[in-house]
């Protein structure tokens, strides 16, 4: 029997190095046993990723035994007020707290995920944002959203997970999927269109961010999703984290960088940080009033 | 790129968003929807206009799919003339710009590498 210990999780690239270790070593195991005897704390984009890595072994492992007593009762408690732990078949029901509810999606809605940015994340109790600001975020957080069911071709879906500190006043949502990953995905495109297919990680991941730049060829127009969100989270003091196959870009105090990243990851995790105060904000200046068209 | 002729009927058809999708203007299968929408009433000459009112979040791919595929079939002073963008928040209003931006782009390349695809096969023809 294989012994996945989980140690304590943050969201530092130092975390997502060793989530994606374990994932990449214990994912297609048989027989295994999952230990949190070294898990002091754990952060929403660990809860995320063992959410993907539970259900992985779920589907495919011929014996799994979480050792949920091993937990650190702080921790317990926490993933038990997420709804962590009863979705994994673990005893105790969830309630509202600073965690962000847990959440797996095996298909795309919209709707659905709206509501639970809506009611959990940006809590009228937790911030005071002006609703346009609320549905704003909330448009750039669906882009990305869709993008994960749009690109990733999850086997298992995508999978959530945020917190609200209110400390710093901050909000961070993860998403992940466990899907081919973005430059796995541009690339696709490029030998589908006989292009060259010598293009590194980085420069993939980098050209998926660019304006109008789609891994879908389609006969509309698209592409415009993950530069939005940039745009957003560049003008507005957010951080930005992408984690996808050998490359990891960083959108943070008005900066980009997309830099090469090892372990490889078969996926995408993204990681997004907000500062909840309304002067913060640019909402992209009044319109034009121009024509559209 | 094909354009297609509006022969004007004078008729103005108002489509209500939050009616005919919902507040959430969101995903591809709805942009497609109300694409079709304006399709139907602009080939019969009808002016459209496309009422916002109570919409409340936007996402790319609904534009992409709803306004975008309109600039291959008509061009920017038809769209101009024929259909009109009212109570459209900011949010959606900038979403909906670089969309407009962006759809203008592909389909001028797109004229652009038919040229050049035109050309590759004209001059092969001799060979």
């Amino acid at each position: 029997m294989d012994i996945i210990r989980i140690p304590k999780i943050n969201d530092e690239p130092c975390d997502f190095q060793q989530l994606i270790s374990i994932w990449n070593h214990y994912h297609d195991k048989k027989d295994i046993e999952i230990n949190f005897s070294d898990c002091k704390f754990i952060r929403q984009n660990g809860v995320a990723f063992l959410g993907g890595l539970i259900t992985r072994l779920q589907k495919n492992a011929d014996h799994l035994s979480i050792r949920w007593e091993t937990l650190d009762q702080a921790v317990y408690a926490n993933l038990v007020q997420n709804g962590f732990v009863s979705a994994m078949g673990g005893d105790g029901e969830p309630w509202e707290g600073n965690s962000i509810p847990y959440r797996r999606d095996t298909e795309i809605k919209s709707d659905s995920f709206e509501q639970y940015l809506q009611d959990y994340w940006l809590k009228r109790e937790w911030i005071h944002i002006s609703p346009d600001l609320s549905d704003f975020i909330i448009s750039n957080v669906l882009e990305l959203y869709m993008n994960a069911f749009e690109h990733s071709g999850s086997p298992i879906g995508v999978f959530s997970c945020g917190q609200h500190y209110p400390s710093c006043n901050e909000l961070i949502l993860t998403i992940i999927d466990f899907g081919i990953g973005i430059p796995g995905s541009v690339r696709g495109y490029y030998v589908g269109e006989c292009h060259n297919n010598d293009v590194s990680d980085e420069r993939a991941l980098e050209m998926a961010f660019e304006s109008g730049f789609s891994s879908n060829p389609e006969s509309y127009p698209r592409g415009l999703g993950l530069n939005l969100l940039k745009e957003f989270v560049l003008k507005n003091n957010g951080t930005l984290d992408v984690y996808t196959n050998k490359a990891h870009a960083l959108i943070r105090n008005g900066c980009e960088s997309y830099e090469k990243w090892s372990p490889s990851f078969d996926g995408t995790a993204i990681n997004i940080r907000f500062v909840c105060n309304e002067k913060l904000y640019v909402l992209g200046g009044e319109d034009c009033g121009d024509m559209f068209f | 790129m094909r354009i297609v002729e509006i022969c004007s009927s004078e008729d103005c058809v108002i489509i209500r968003i939050k009616s005919e999708i919902s507040e959430r203007c969101i995903t591809v299968d709805d942009g497609e929807k109300l694409y079709h929408q304006i399709h139907l009433k602009l080939i019969k000459g009808d002016s459209v206009i496309l009422d916002f009112s109570g919409v409340r979040l936007f996402a790319s791919p609904f534009f992409n799919t709803a306004i975008g595929p309109l600039l291959k079939d008509y061009t920017n002073v038809q769209l101009n003339h024929f259909l009109k963008i009212e109570n459209l928040s900011l949010n959606g209003s900038h979403i909906l710009r670089r969309v407009i931006e962006n759809a203008q782009k592909y389909y001028s390349d797109s004229r652009y590498k038919n040229a050049v695809d035109k050309v590759i096969a004209e001059n092969s023809e001799g060979y």
